[in-house]
């Protein structure tokens, strides 16, 4: 669910293993637990951020929390978001604003409930309609999913990647938001770059075109492109192999999620870019893709699209594996705070990672070759970052 | 290895961006009407920057595979849009916001472009106004705001639960306006599958039909790539099912390179 919900949502799993034996078992409800029950886990960990901390935190702790087994459904992977403190909070504001110095419970519901709903109304009908549960009256299950990319194409200052005349924007390029993205800032950056940024910025590089004229597409390297890429469809056609494209889609998936998920280690990151590269081979030479090139295909348009997953994924694990620091979403299960107050959050390596790891392309992802571009810090100091 | 030049500008931070953009080229309004630029991507991003740039004068042609603009992803972002407007009056300012992502991207963002990015955050709010987005008001008329991850103030904008669906309304409505008047070529339903490259420059796209098939040549003086991110390698993500890499991997074969890939 959006986390905007957290704004006035409170996340929390039971405090004692029997009550989540109990709740898996159906026997016993969430509103049932009572306060001195609960492990508000966020709130407790970082009494100044608390249920606001950033998605990357957010998630980890979601992610400790079940693998300690206090996961609240059947896969044992959700932990509760609960609006009842909320609806409370809000409900006797309204009840004041309207006049009402003495609102009874179930007034106190109603009125908070309408103010619920005029915030977060549609998001709470998504979530009814899926889970069959009313997430006015019992807390929500939630579990981090992976939502955005922060990493992407290198781009300068101007917005072009390392090809001149050829530029990236929004979610595309990787440039604003570091390790982790904070909430909200998506569409700031996507239409900051469409709306203020790129159209200045291209002019710089347009002014030098003015009079090359129209750009006739009957030359060589308009051949050479479209040939490769029907070449390519051909191929994806010709196979016939035994397998469906979602097939190898899911296997990557998997491997992704297990290896290169919310924690990452040494020897799962170097099995994934094993498997990747295993499920790539196999998918050239068994992919099954119906149908023909000359019409409407999406099977042959999935086809493609995870041919190149296949590749980014296995760049990714790479990337993964050099990165040995823990940083924003990317955790590295070596690289974390033994003690202190900070003891088990992520530690980064400033002496060693403190760069832009840009990749070029070789012709194979797991040579591809690796530049860096230092990052300065001038304006703000380097430091743990503390949301306690 | 080698060490790649961000080609940031010198001076200080907070002048940056104006002093980037008063030296440098800009080209003249007759001029404009002599270049063609592709837009890959009819998001937030790319939907905004083909208005943009149409608007401006330039001859674009947009590119998305969906059906319309409309169904871009950026559809289903729900909480906000944050700005350093300072409404809520709690001490924000361009550098809280700046100072703010840098921490949350825990140190591993490029200062210049978020500062950058904290600076038009304001004007980004004016400009969706304008084209009447119903931002979330509070009773007296004022725009409203609430607080997300990782800051200490209030500065998200929003519109229900579905801000995205309403600011992508805002960038096809101006896409829209210029396509109507000839200056944005629009091609649904077409996928880009590589760039071509003339003597190092990037000169055009090859692209497919996906409802004939047929394999198509584009040219043009620039191509922007916003055709989103990646998380659909994991198969399951909160992506759209049809989200996808291709654009930026192609690219990237042809050598742009791919920064920080782990970053999710």
């Amino acid at each position: 669910m959006s986390e905007s919900l957290r704004n006035d949502g409170r996340i929390w799993v039971p405090k004692n293993l029997e009550d989540v034996k109990s709740i898996k078992e159906g026997k016993l409800k969430p509103t049932a637990i009572t306060e001195e029950n609960r492990d508000y886990y966020l709130e407790r960990r970082y009494p100044a951020f608390g249920n606001l901390v950033p998605r990357d935190v957010a998630s980890r702790a979601a992610k400790e929390r079940c693998d300690a087994g206090y996961g609240v459904n059947g896969t044992g992977e959700a932990v509760y978001l609960d609006f009842k403190s909320a609806i409370e909070r809000y409900g006797k504001e309204k009840a004041l604003v309207l006049g009402n110095n003495n609102p009874s419970d179930s007034e106190i519901l109603k009125f908070g409930e309408e103010v619920i709903e005029a915030k977060y109304g549609n998001l709470f009908q998504m979530y009814e309609k899926i889970v069959d549960e009313n997430p006015y009256k019992t807390p929500m299950m939630i579990y981090p999913a992976v939502h955005y990319t922060m990493g992407g194409v290198w781009v300068d200052y101007n917005l072009m990647t390392s090809i001149p005349g050829c530029y990236a924007a929004g979610e595309a390029n990787f440039s604003d938001h570091g390790a982790n993205r904070l909430g909200a800032s998506a569409l700031m950056q996507g239409l900051a770059d469409g709306y203020f940024v790129l159209p200045y910025t291209i002019g710089d590089y347009l002014a030098n075109e003015i009079r090359t004229g129209p750009i006739p597409t009957d030359t060589p390297e308009f051949d050479t492109a479209e040939k490769e890429v029907s070449d390519r469809l051909n191929k994806l056609i010709n196979i016939k192999g035994t397998k469906s494209v979602d097939h190898f889609h899911k296997r990557l998936g998997q491997v992704m999620w297990n290896n290169v998920g919310m924690a990452r280690n040494e020897s799962g990151l170097k099995e994934a870019i094993k498997t990747i590269r295993g499920i790539r081979e196999e998918f050239w030479k068994d992919v099954r893709v119906p149908g023909t090139a000359n019409g409407l295909n999406t099977e042959l348009e999935k086809a493609g699209r995870v041919a190149d997953f296949l590749e980014l994924g296995e760049l990714f694990a790479l990337d993964a594996l050099n990165r040995n620091e823990s940083c924003g979403g990317h955790f590295r299960e070596e690289s974390v705070e033994l003690d202190g107050e900070q003891k088990g959050e992520a530690k980064r390596d400033d002496k060693n990672f403190k760069y832009v790891s840009a990749w070029e392309w070789t012709g194979d992802p797991g040579n591809s070759k690796l530049h860096k571009e230092e990052l300065e810090f001038n304006d703000i100091e380097l430091k743990q970052r503390s949301y306690k | 290895m080698s060490v790649i030049d961000s080609k940031t500008p010198e001076g200080p931070i907070k002048e940056k961006w104006t002093n980037h953009k008063n030296n440098i080229n800009v080209v003249n309004p007759s001029n404009k009407r002599l270049i063609d630029v592709i837009v890959v991507g009819t998001g937030l991003a790319g939907g905004s920057a083909a208005a943009s740039l149409a608007e401006m004068g330039y001859n674009v042609k947009a590119f998305a595979y969906q059906d319309s603009p409309r169904r871009a992803h950026s559809i289903a972002a729900q909480g906000g849009i944050n700005a350093s407007k300072n409404y809520q009056n709690d001490g924000d300012s361009n550098y809280r916001l700046f100072y703010d992502t840098v921490k949350g991207g825990d140190y591993r963002s490029r200062e210049s472009n978020v500062y950058r990015l904290a600076e038009v955050s304001g004007n980004i709010i004016d400009q969706c106004v304008a084209q009447g987005v119903p931002f979330a008001r509070e009773y007296g008329g004022m725009l409203d705001n609430r607080s997300f991850g990782g800051v200490l103030v209030s500065r998200t904008f929003y519109a229900k639960g579905q801000t995205g669906q309403q600011l992508l309304l805002g960038a096809y409505s101006a896409m829209n306006r210029q396509i109507g008047k000839g200056k944005i070529q629009m091609y649904n339903r077409h996928e880009m599958l590589d760039v071509v490259k003339i003597d190092g420059k990037a000169r055009g796209i090859i692209a497919r039909n996906l409802v004939s098939g047929k394999i198509e040549r584009h040219s043009a003086h620039a191509v922007v790539i916003a055709s989103g991110g990646y998380g659909n390698v994991f198969f399951l993500s909160t992506n759209a099912m049809g989200s996808n890499v291709t654009a930026a991997w192609k690219i990237h074969k042809k050598g742009a390179y791919f920064a920080n890939p782990c970053y999710t």
